[in-house]
């Protein structure tokens, strides 16, 4: 059962990291935190359990997040490609920045 | 034993975790960073080369260890001599390239990525040749080609390498999918990821009666797949091209020991497993064996013919490693009786000596591309005595290409088409003929150009130097085996546990040799002369029209076929155009009657609607509303506040619950 | 009897048109009827995918007393890695909606898009992936199963919205991917905690579990509850959780926006029936877990607020977006209501307001595309492009709920049935929320119609892009008037929620 502890903190952790960061790259990784509890969880408890399930939702959620996750990483390089830079803070203000004179004009 | 037992785990988990070491040593000093590399690589070698005796003086069996990893997966090593073959030559080909990359990669941005990478890229594929499992396989299989990823758009700053990168890593993965799929059916069929049990499986199966060998063949297709793209064969040979962006030891690494052999390793691998039950291979031999080898001997001829007309003097190299691979695929579809056939064991031989002779050309392009700055073969020329090392040794390579005797290819070249003749297609067996003839043109041509003729323009103005002896030691390596290893067959095929009808001598006197001696010298003959001397005879058949130059120019009418359908289709739409221009009719004739009726409804509201209604709603928007006006610029500009309004909506949500239900 | 090729062969023929599709459109692009090839080949692929589709109905009602049937790929080894379907007579209509509306709007985006342009061919290969992820979804007989095809559908979706690949939709896109992994890290949670409880996933066999839960997991049920419908309350756009949406959709283009309200929308309602009526069962004897209040505060929250900050719009395609949320609002009210008319209601509601919104969005793009976007530039619209204004004004008649359109019988059903459920409160909110909606969507067609446009010049109607429109026009003309043609589709499915629990 301590590792049920352990997820329980990730989660705790993540959710923190949810509401404290501005910074788009921070908030990525405590989304993949909870996610990663959650997934721990599902072992934990499926080996408790002795079925198979867990395991087989393990990679199967890896993978489903795993894809997500590269979409965003993807449109990441796009932005960085036309803002020409990789720092994701100054990346979302540039498009803010854009999109209200945008949405003025 | 209990030296095998350890070994057989370092030589792949010491890369692997070195690996990490390695930006930490780089904080401290670059030189030792490069050692350290190296040394891990003398290290890896030596591990390799200790599992070489057990195997030698062994019974031929299988062994293999394994730790419990999670449930129903076990870690392990798998020690048999095709893994132990593959290990070694990876081993001892990343402690090549290891010392080739002081030199080459000499003053470079980004080394420390470099090295990590290059241990990286050694540790999964020796990982992925020594695993007992398909999981583990599978995930070196799939680092393999990360590594091979990012080592190849290692110059991330130049737009072609990270094109090229993405494009091999999209093409393997189409392979991956597959093999990920035979994976599967595997284990829906026998319960367990481990090669001893699927062997167990099968042969139990078969003895019961129970197999089923239709769902085996499925498997088996799915894992040709996964060879196919890994190994860069027909239909999807296109990205090793392209990979030509990577930096030369790369190139090197990834053609002679790592990523297209895995596809090779793969392929031998699943005969050895598949051989176990004859009804299995009687299942197999009516469909996938055949196709195996037409793949191969198709790629092989499609490879060398493209080698023929390319000016980029890897892109010649990288040719030539597809049609080679070409040659070991046509060996591995004659395989019928798993390790007992001979074409089993020919490709395995000569996927070795491809890499000492494919190795060798790489180190030395590496070398030339290093020393005057160009990929481009019409801008050298006459290297003959600035580089003469580098000469001497390219003749080494392209003998050895070529398989003219008695060097490695010879052998090894000389027992695939032994392979394929007694499988007695005789169609298969003419193209293998006439690429080997091919392969020997376009390598005279790649060394006329280079070597030959006079200094070109572009030479004249840069001062060219012979490469860095650090460079050369590692080529003249090579090119030593190169010339000896044909004399190692006995003890390879030894090595193996396979029995060889032939003898050493029996090669050169054999029907094949005449065959091969009779269309090499004329096509060596035609290449020397219309690119060394310019002979203008024949220079006009290669520049005029005709259908040689025709169908090589247009990259064998792909792109024709395509525009012959599209023609075709392009007439049935002309009849498509006809019903299209009918149904644009309809609605102009609809629009009239509405527009009529949308007038009606203007004048409605212009005479009932206007003032009243805009003043309310103008009123109930703009003023009443004005402190909600603010609010809905501020949600529309920051993320931060909706993450926080979807965690203050969570909130809301358990208060709700447990007001209604209580806890 | 179905098979599970049955309910394979419509997700399968979808994705291999996807992946086709790429190549396709490469000899199209040689042709010199681009326009009418693609259209051919996009009815050849709907023909082929609605054949799949109806081959499953068909074979699902030829069954005598047809039930929920739940498909597992079992047997042998592979039975611990499988997951499993389910089909239903809901199932089935949501299938049937999905390929429908899809099929229209891909025509239209056929004639929206350039088809020359170069990643067009990826963004009807993402369409037609999207389908396919959808159908998987709305056919997947786990929580498990559901989740994976969610997952493939909101990356698609993200491809649609950034097709521009502008700032603009960059940013939304950006927020909207953001929110669905928080969403999917929540429900992933949920899930994972549902899992240890009651050790399945599964539709049928958690709800049988759920009954006979122990008391002391109660609390952790509540928990896992709670983050599975924050999750899910994120992917529906529930206010307060529906900030991506208006930012999403008025950032993509039209098709785009089309597709997803049409069709993403209803995919992710679908979840919340199935997970609240068929699963965590809040009254009666076999009752769980009571959400009947919480659902109810988050349906008015939403019906107000999506109305309150349409009102308040000036781009006419951010007001249809919010549109979106209240529909969404209107949608919650049926299933809070807990009766078989609030599920037919829900049902009948979802192809109303899903035919609604994809064919506002479709008007509002072709205007868009002549430059006109706020309010101020729709005066005089009604003039100038009078076909398109027609279908907006039928569209917006729809929303607010004039009879005989479709909107009229579904706001009928959702209302009368939480009348029956005793929450007049709440059907006294979504009356005036109604008539909120009436204000400024007559405000809008005042501007189109009794303004002056500010320039004179004439623009030629492009005629083609409007048959798509009018056919969902049409539409929703036709199941205002007779209703009973859905209704009797849906009437199974009441049926089976009886047989689950007694509904009143």
């Amino acid at each position: 059962m301590d590792f049920v502890i352990l997820s329980l903190v990730m989660l705790a952790v993540g959710i923190y990291g949810l509401l404290t960061n501005r910074q788009l790259l921070k908030v990525f990784i405590s989304v993949e935190l909870i996610a990663t509890a959650a997934t721990l969880n599902f072992v934990i408890l499926a080996s408790a359990a002795g079925v198979g399930l867990g395991e087989a939702f393990l990679i199967l959620a890896f993978s489903t997040d795993t894809a997500i996750s590269g979409v965003i990483l993807a449109l990441l390089v796009i932005v960085a490609k036309k803002y020409g830079t990789s720092d994701i803070s100054k990346i979302v203000q540039l498009i803010q920045d854009k999109d209200e004179s945008e949405v003025e004009a | 034993m209990i030296l095998e037992d350890v070994s057989s785990w370092l030589v792949w988990i010491l890369p692997l975790i070195a690996s990490l070491f390695v930006p930490l040593i780089a904080k401290y000093s670059a030189k030792a960073r490069n050692y350290f590399a190296v040394a891990i690589s003398v290290i890896t070698a030596g591990l390799a080369l200790s599992l070489v005796p057990g195997v030698f003086f062994g019974s031929g069996e299988a062994t293999s260890t394994s730790v419990a990893w999670i449930t129903g997966i076990s870690a392990g090593v798998f020690i048999d001599p095709l893994s132990v073959l593959f290990t070694t030559l990876v081993a001892f080909f990343g402690l090549i390239i290891a010392i080739y990359s002081l030199g080459y990669m000499k003053g470079e941005e980004g080394l420390t990525r470099y090295y990590f990478l290059l241990l990286l890229f050694i540790g999964s594929m020796i990982g992925l040749v020594i695993s007992d499992n398909l999981i583990q396989m599978f995930i070196f299989w799939e680092m393999v080609g990360l590594c091979s990823y990012a080592l190849i758009s290692f110059w991330y700053k130049r737009p072609e390498s990270v094109r090229a990168g993405t494009k091999v890593f999209i093409m393997t993965r189409i392979g991956d999918i597959a093999l990920l799929a035979a994976i599967g059916i595997l284990f829906t069929m026998f319960g367990t990821f481990s090669f001893h049990g699927i062997i167990n499986g099968i042969q139990t199966a078969a003895t019961a009666g129970t197999l089923d060998t239709g769902l085996l063949v499925i498997a088996a297709f799915l894992v040709l797949g996964g060879a196919i793209a890994k190994s860069a064969q027909l239909p999807l040979f296109t990205w090793l091209y392209s990979a030509m962006e990577a930096p030369t030891s790369v190139s090197a690494l990834l053609h002679a020991a790592t990523m297209v052999k895995a596809g090779i390793y793969l392929l031998a691998r699943f005969i050895l497993i598949f051989s176990v039950a004859p009804v299995l291979i009687a299942a197999l031999q009516p469909l996938w064996f055949p196709v195996v080898t037409w793949i191969g001997v198709l790629t092989a001829i499609i490879g060398a013919t493209l080698a023929l007309t390319t000016t980029d003097i890897k892109g010649v190299l990288a040719y030539s490693t597809i049609s080679q691979i070409g040659f070991m695929m046509a060996g591995l579809g004659t395989a019928v009786e798993g390790a007992a056939s001979i074409g089993w064991f020919a490709s395995l031989f000569h996927m070795i000596s491809h890499a000492f002779f494919e190795g060798l050309g790489f180190l030395l392009a590496g070398g030339i591309i290093h020393a005057i700055g160009t990929r481009d073969m019409r801008l050298m020329g006459g290297l003959k005595k600035t580089m003469p090392i580098s000469f001497i040794l390219m003749a080494i390579m392209i003998i050895t290409t070529s398989g003219l005797p008695p060097f490695a290819a010879f052998f090894s070249k000389g027992l695939i088409i032994t392979s394929v003749t007694d499988a007695g297609n005789l169609i298969q067996i003419i193209l293998l003929y006439a690429t080997t003839a091919i392969t020997f043109a376009y390598s005279v041509r790649m060394f006329s150009l280079v070597f030959m003729g006079k200094e070109s323009e572009h030479l004249k103005k840069q001062h060219v130097h012979e490469a860095p002896k650090v460079m050369l030691i590692p080529a003249m390596i090579l090119a030593g085996l190169c010339i000896v290893w044909g004399l190692a067959e006995p003890l390879v095929a030894s090595f193996m546990h396979v029995s060889l009808e032939t003898s050493l001598l029996g090669a050169f006197t054999n029907l094949e040799t005449p065959i091969f001696l009779s269309l090499l010298i004329p096509t060596g003959l035609i290449a020397y002369y219309s690119y060394y001397k310019n002979y203008q005879g024949v220079r006009n058949i290669a520049a005029g029209k005709n259908p040689l130059t025709t169908i090589l120019s247009h990259g064998y009418f792909f792109d024709d076929v395509y525009g012959g359908i599209a023609r075709g289709i392009s007439n049935v739409s002309d009849g498509v155009r006809r019903f299209e221009g009918m149904i644009s009719l309809f609605p102009q004739k609809f629009a009239s009657t509405i527009i009529h009726l949308a007038n009606e409804v203007h004048v409605y509201l212009d005479v009932y609607a206007d003032k009243s209604l805009d003043k309310l709603i103008n009123v109930l928007a703009n003023k009443t509303l004005t402190g909600v006006s603010k609010m809905k610029k501020a949600p529309s500009t920051s993320l931060r506040n909706y993450i926080a309004a979807a965690v203050l909506g969570f909130i809301l949500i358990a208060i709700l619950i447990i007001l209604t239900i209580g806890v | 009897m179905v098979e599970i090729l049955d309910i394979s062969l419509p997700i399968i023929s979808l994705i291999i048109s996807a992946l086709l599709t790429i190549p396709v459109f490469k000899i199209v692009r040689k042709s010199s009827h681009k326009t009418a090839l693609t259209l051919g080949w996009f009815i050849v692929v709907f023909i082929i995918a609605g054949a799949t589709v109806a081959n499953l109905a068909l074979t699902y009602y030829s069954i005598a007393n047809p039930g929920l049937l739940n498909l597992t790929l079992n047997g042998g080894a592979s039975s611990i890695i499988s997951s499993s379907f389910l089909v239903d007579a809901i199932s089935i209509y949501m299938a049937i909606i999905i390929v429908a509306i899809s099929a229209v709007v891909v025509i239209y985006t056929v004639f929206f898009v350039n088809s020359n342009e170069r990643p067009s061919d990826r963004y009807f290969a993402i369409m037609l992936m999207l389908t396919a992820a959808l159908l998987g979804a709305v056919l997947s007989g786990d929580l498990l199963t559901f989740f994976i095809f969610w997952e493939a559908a909101t990356a698609a979706a993200a491809f649609l919205m950034m097709y521009r690949k502008n700032a603009f939709s960059l940013n939304a896109t950006l927020k909207y991917l953001v929110m669905v992994i928080i969403a999917s890290a929540f429900v992933l949670f949920g899930l994972s905690i549902v899992y240890g409880i009651t050790g399945t996933l599964n539709f049928i066999a958690l709800r049988d579990a759920l009954t006979t839960i122990a008391v002391s997991d109660k609390s952790l049920l509540i928990l896992a509850f709670v983050f599975i419908a924050a999750g899910y309350a994120i992917e529906a756009a529930i206010v307060p959780f529906h900030f991506w949406l208006p930012d999403a959709y008025t950032a993509a283009p039209a098709p785009s926006s089309a597709f997803l309200s049409a069709l993403v929308d209803q995919g992710s309602y679908y979840i919340l029936i199935r997970i609240l009526l068929y699963i965590v069962i809040p009254k009666g004897p076999n009752a769980t877990l009571d959400w009947t209040f919480m659902l109810a505060i988050l349906a008015a929250l939403t019906m107000i607020a999506g109305n309150i900050f349409a009102l308040i719009q000036n781009d006419v395609k951010r007001l249809i977006a919010y549109i979106c949320v209240a529909d969404v609002g209107y949608n919650l009210i049926a299933i809070t209501s807990y009766t078989s008319l609030g599920l037919i209601g829900n049902l009948y509601f979802f192809l109303i307001g899903g035919i609604t919104t994809a064919l506002a969005f479709m008007v509002v793009g072709i205007i868009n595309k002549h430059g006109f976007k706020t309010l101020e530039d729709f005066s005089g619209i009604g003039k100038k492009l009078p076909l398109a204004s027609l279908a907006l004004v039928i569209a917006g008649l729809s929303f607010i709920g004039v009879p005989p359109l479709g909107g009229f019988m579904a706001k009928y059903l959702v209302f009368t049935s939480a009348l029956q459920a005793n929450l007049s409160w709440l059907a006294v909110i979504g009356v005036l929320t109604s008539v909120l909606q009436a204000a400024y969507l007559f405000r809008l067609i005042h501007y189109m119609y009794a303004r002056k446009s500010k320039d004179a010049t004439v623009i030629k109607e492009s005629k083609r892009i409007l048959i798509p429109i009018f056919i969902l026009a049409a539409a929703l003309l036709v199941l205002g008037l007779f209703p009973q043609l859905v209704l009797n589709l849906l009437e199974p499915a009441t049926r089976q929620l009886q047989l689950i629990t007694p509904l009143p």
